[in-house]
Order: C-alpha cells, then structure tokens, then sequence
C-alpha cells in the first residue's frame, strides 16, 4: 500500500511539475503584432484588455500577427506557435490563438484544452462570421477586439455548463448567415426516432424476461443442492499460514476518442493532433 | 436381529409417544408426561431382555421376503397382534391397525446407532401451517392450486444423516486485476495491472451433513438445511416413538465424496473472501487437504408432505427444528404472462418517456 502511494505522489509530481515550472516562469506574450498592424495605442489598450480576460477566465486569448508563415499551412504555424511558446492554463493549456498572416492574408484559429470544448465548430463559424468583416477592410483593432469579446462569451457560456453549439446558438446568428441546419435543437429523422423506440422496447423486453423466467425459475427449482458448506465453518477456525500478492507486469490499452464531425450537422469540436504531439481545435480562412 | 419396541404408559399400559410441544414423552390417554431421560432405563432394560419369539417372526418374515423380492419385511404388532409392513430401512413406524406407535430397535443398535439425534421441534400441524402459509406467499401460484392441492399424506420422519468434521489445509493461487482509466483529448486509456495472489490457510468444519437415505432426495434434504447441531442430543430410541425412522442405507463412504466436494468450494470461496482491493479475482489452482476427517451418524427430524394438484404429486419437506420449508411449486402461466405483460408495457413506457425528456425523440 505504501508503494502505491508513493508510486501516486510520483505520478502526479511528473504531471504537475511542467505546470508548475510554467507558471513560475514568465507568460508569454499575449499579444504578438510582427506584421505592425496595430497602432502603439491599439497595441496598449488590447494587450491590456487580452491579459485581462485571460487572466480572469484563466483562458488565453492570444493573437498574433506575422507577415509569413514560412511554408507552413495557418494551422500548422498556429498550433506550433501555441505549443512551442507555452501558451495555455492548466493541465490542458487552455486557450486558443488567432492568427493573422499577411503574406497570404490568411487568418486562424486554434483552440486548445478547455477551448476545444469552449469553442465549438459553430463557434469557430461564429467568430469568422464577427471577424472577417473587420478584417478584411483593415480594421485589425476591431477584428482582435471583437474576436476577444465573443472568446470570453463563448468560455463564460461553456463555464454555465453548454458551450454554444448548433443546438445552443447565439440568438440571431443564423438570420443573418446560410448554414444547412435549423436555429432550434436538430431535425431528428424518422431513423433516430425508430431507433430510440426499438431500443426502448428491446430494453423493457429483456428486462420483463429476464424477471419473468427469474420467478418462474424460483417456484419450480426451488429445491437444489447446496454448493458450499458454510453453515459448517467454524467461525473463527481460519488460519492464514502464508499470503502474497505479487505485482507481475501492467499493461495498457488505448482508445482514439471519437472526434464529433462538424459537417453533417452533429454539433462539437472536430480536432486534430500538432507536431508536438497537442490536440487542437479550430479553424480559418482567408480575409 | 429386529427387535419390536412399544412405549407403554408406566401409568395406565397405553402407548406413548414424544412430543414436540413440550420436548418430552406424553400419554394420549391419561396425559400423564414423563421425561425422556427416565425412559432410558427402561430402554436399556428392554434391549437387554432376550426376544426369542421375535426372532421367529423375523425369520418368516424373512424367508416371505425372499420370495417377493421387494425388500419388504413383515413384523408383528406387540399391542395388537397385527402384521405391520416395513421395508428393509424401517426403524421407526406405527402399526397400521391399532395406530400404536412401534421402534425397531434391532435397527438402531450396535454399528447402527446412531449416535445424536436432534428431535422433532415442530409437530404435524405447524407443518400443515407451513405448507398453508408457504403456497400463500406464493403469489404465482395457480389460484385453483390452493383450493385443490390435496394433501396426501404428511409424515415426520427421523431421516439418517452422517455428519462430518474436517480440518482442512487449503491453498490457493489467484490471477487478480486492478484496472484503472484515465483520458486526455485523444485517447481512453485503461491500464490493467496484473497481481499474483497466493493464500494459504486451515479451517475447520463441523457437523456437515450428508443424507443417508437413498429413498430421502438428497437436493430436498440439502435445501432444509441447516440442522443446528447444538440442540442434538445423545440418541434414545425414545424420541423416535410416534415418529418414521429410517436406518441409513448409504454407508459412510458413499456420502464422503459429497462432503469433500463442499468443503472443497467453502475452503476455496473462504480463502477468496481474503482477497480484497482488486478488480476481478479468478482462481487459478487450489489444492485442498483434509488433515482429520471424522463422522458421526445421527437423525434429524424431517416433516414430508405429499400433495396431488392436476394429476402432478408435489412433494415438500420441512425442516422439523427450524421450520425451513421447502417444495418445489406450479408456476401460473396466466398470471406470469399478466406480469410480464404490464412489465413490458410499464418499461416501454417509462424508456420512451426517458429517451424523450433526453432528446433523443
């Protein structure tokens, strides 16, 4: 028992110990503009007000401007930045990332740990549907602001207990834009409802079987023979004369978590893995 | 060899017979109550006396039997006069014309006395009771069951038993798991960790039960179980007065193996229920040893109720010191498919209503 205590306390010292030399060492910067595309007091007030919410929903918000990604896609230059630069809080490294690249004028979005679950799919939709316009005539400072504002509404709304989805929109979101799917909790087809109908009556059928052959079987095989001889052990007769318990090997098995898909109208996060090894969200386009 | 033994009323000559009311000898005719330990005098006396026209008697009977073959055996009645048939394993009957009560104490004497006997607590109408209240509780049962069930017969009988007491020495190797899960955002991890669990120990059983009786179903016999042996007493042939008795005819070493085979699971499952903290447990091999094994032969007081329903005979036992009752019963087929028809409904019901409260209708 105390070897497996002290195998525990070891454990989570090796999980905690890169949280916690990371939050002894600096943060890195939340507002990266490479590419000059704010003002020096765009710059000021948005740093500000991005450490701000990140610090307070214990969130990075982080944007960051370049002028090229060096061949890379805006996904992959995006999740390498996060990872590579430790951004994130917690375990997870929560946050996501916004990245504007002008070489291509390309802009993405990367969400990480709790953003994943935050951010949605439709969220992503609902940020590039904020965002775009700004972007594209030059109103950087809107676009980040905007970008900030509509993050924390998204982490505040998941903190509720529902992030928004395709069945928990923001109000209005679809008036304005042509998606393939219903403002109001998803059409369920003919298919779904038989299914939850068959799967019902198969459920009360096994049940009432299994109950019933359980009563009959007790009335008509009531008489049986007894397995052990219990009732003839002395009590406190037991005498343990050795006893070992011997740990041979372990082993462990895995299971790739089943990623919900965006497209057919399921809601959620679809997601992929970066190089260094991080489970990421997102999505982008260009402006 | 068969010795005829009535228990006459020192006070009035009538038959007497044990009573499970009031645990001791009573005369029916002049209420006159004496104690079973007195009678044991008399007892000894009676074996002691020569019985030379019994053994005439037992011969005829004898040389009848052979030419019938069935086992049965003719003794006359002490009171009456009367010819009472028994089979070979009679020990204890009541003779057919004047109803006295008769021991055979030829077959309880010498190898075959036992040596305990626990008698009857119950009398025959608390196991009518029983019967009554163990076919009402049943609520399955075909109504017309409890109105036309005819009791046949019911009987008490002393039913043979060898107990048997055992030291054991037992080991046994467990394969056993821990398994534990975890996830991150790609992947459900579970890992299983593998332990080898020995455990060795002894233990002692006392007074394990096996039937006797080739004629006694041996699962009715184990599902009245248990007999408990500290209410035994020294045998007397006197508590059988009144009472069925049978001699074993399964000897000692045809009941040993089913002795073995419990002890064996008891010593197994005990030293499993040390085994604790893991997953699954799944023994691997065990080996058990009986250090000393002994037995004892005594007669537990059983009541055996036959009854008729539909042509069917049904038969029940119970125990005669704890009241255990026992029978296998009809099952309603109307009233099972009714509970299997509101279940099926109630469920379905109650499922849909889940699945939509949760969306998925």
């Amino acid at each position: 028992m105390k070897k497996v205590l002290s195998l525990i306390i070891v454990f989570a010292l090796l999980i905690t110990l890169p949280v916690l030399v990371f939050a002894e060492g600096e943060h890195p910067p939340i507002l990266v503009d490479e590419a000059g595309l704010l003002t020096q007091s765009e710059f000021d007030s948005l740093n500000e007000k991005l450490n701000t919410l990140s610090t307070t929903l214990s969130f990075d918000i982080v944007v960051v401007t370049v002028n090229d990604i060096d061949g890379k896609t805006p996904m992959e230059y995006s999740d390498d930045y996060y990872d590579y630069n430790g951004y994130g809080y917690g375990e997870d490294h929560d946050g996501c990332l916004l990245l504007i690249s002008m070489a291509e004028r390309d802009w993405w979005i990367t969400t990480t740990g709790y953003g994943i679950t935050a951010i949605t799919d439709y969220g992503i939709r609902y940020i590039e549907d904020t965002i775009v316009s700004y972007l594209s005539s030059g109103d950087y400072y809107g676009a980040f602001s905007a970008y900030a504002d509509t993050v924390e509404s998204f982490v505040k709304e998941a903190r509720n207990g529902k992030p928004y989805d395709i069945d928990n929109t923001i109000d209005d979101y679809y008036d304005s834009y042509d998606y393939n799917y219903d403002d109001s909790p998803r059409e369920l087809t003919a298919k779904d409802k038989a299914q939850a109908v068959i799967g019902s009556i198969v459920l009360a059928l096994v049940i009432s079987l299994v109950v019933s052959f359980g009563i009959k079987r007790s009335y008509t095989k009531a008489v049986h023979f007894n397995r052990d001889a219990r009732n003839y052990l002395v009590p406190g007769s037991l005498n343990m004369s050795a006893s070992y318990d011997n740990f041979l090997y372990s082993n462990v098995t895995k299971v790739r978590i089943q990623s919900e898909s965006s497209s057919s109208g399921g809601g959620g996060s679809s997601t992929h893995v970066s190089s260094s090894g991080t489970s990421h969200g997102g999505g982008g386009g260009k402006f | 060899m068969a010795e005829l033994l009535n228990y006459k009323c020192p006070h009035c000559d009538a038959p007497i017979q044990f009573e499970p009311g009031i645990q001791n000898m009573k005369c029916p005719y002049c209420d006159s109550e004496f104690d079973v330990a007195a009678l044991k005098s008399k007892d000894e006396v009676l074996n002691s006396q020569p019985a030379d026209s019994f053994e005439w008697d037992e011969k005829a009977s004898e040389q009848w039997d052979e030419t019938n073959d069935e086992g049965l055996r003719i003794f006359v009645c002490k009171s009456c006069g009367g010819e009472i048939v028994g089979d070979e394993n009679t020990a204890a009957t009541k003779c057919p014309y004047c109803d006295n009560p008769v021991v055979l104490s030829g077959r309880l004497s010498g190898v075959l006395k036992p040596n305990y006997v626990i008698p009857f607590k119950l009398d025959k109408n608390q196991a009518k009771q029983s019967l009554k209240d163990y076919v009402n509780k049943k609520k399955f049962v075909p109504n017309l069951f409890r109105s036309e069930n005819h009791l046949d017969e019911i009987r008490g009988i002393y039913v043979p038993f060898w107990l048997f007491d055992s030291d054991v020495d037992a080991q046994v190797s467990f394969d056993a798991t821990k398994v534990s899960s975890w996830s991150d955002s790609k992947y459900n991890y579970t890992k299983t960790d593998h332990f080898d669990v020995f455990r060795k120990g002894s233990m002692s059983f006392e007074n394990i039960p096996v039937d006797g009786a080739s004629k006694m179903p041996d699962d009715l016999m184990e599902s009245i179980e248990p007999f408990d042996f500290s209410e035994a007493v020294d045998f007397q042939t006197a508590y059988l007065a009144g009472f069925l008795a049978d001699k074993y005819d399964v000897d000692k070493e045809a009941s040993i193996p089913r002795a073995n085979e419990r002890i064996k699971v008891s010593a197994e499952d005990t030293l499993r229920s040390t085994v604790s903290g893991y997953s699954s447990v799944t023994a691997k091999s065990s080996s058990v040893q009986l250090i000393k094994g002994s037995s004892k032969y005594a007669l537990y007081p059983v009541w055996i109720l036959n009854t008729t329903y539909k042509g069917n005979k049904y038969l029940f036992a119970m125990n005669g010191q704890t009241g255990k009752f026992i029978g296998n019963l009809p099952v309603s087929n109307a009233k099972l498919g009714a509970l299997f028809a509101g279940l099926f409904t109630g469920i379905s019901v109650l499922a849909i209503l889940v699945s939509k409260m949760a969306g998925l209708l």
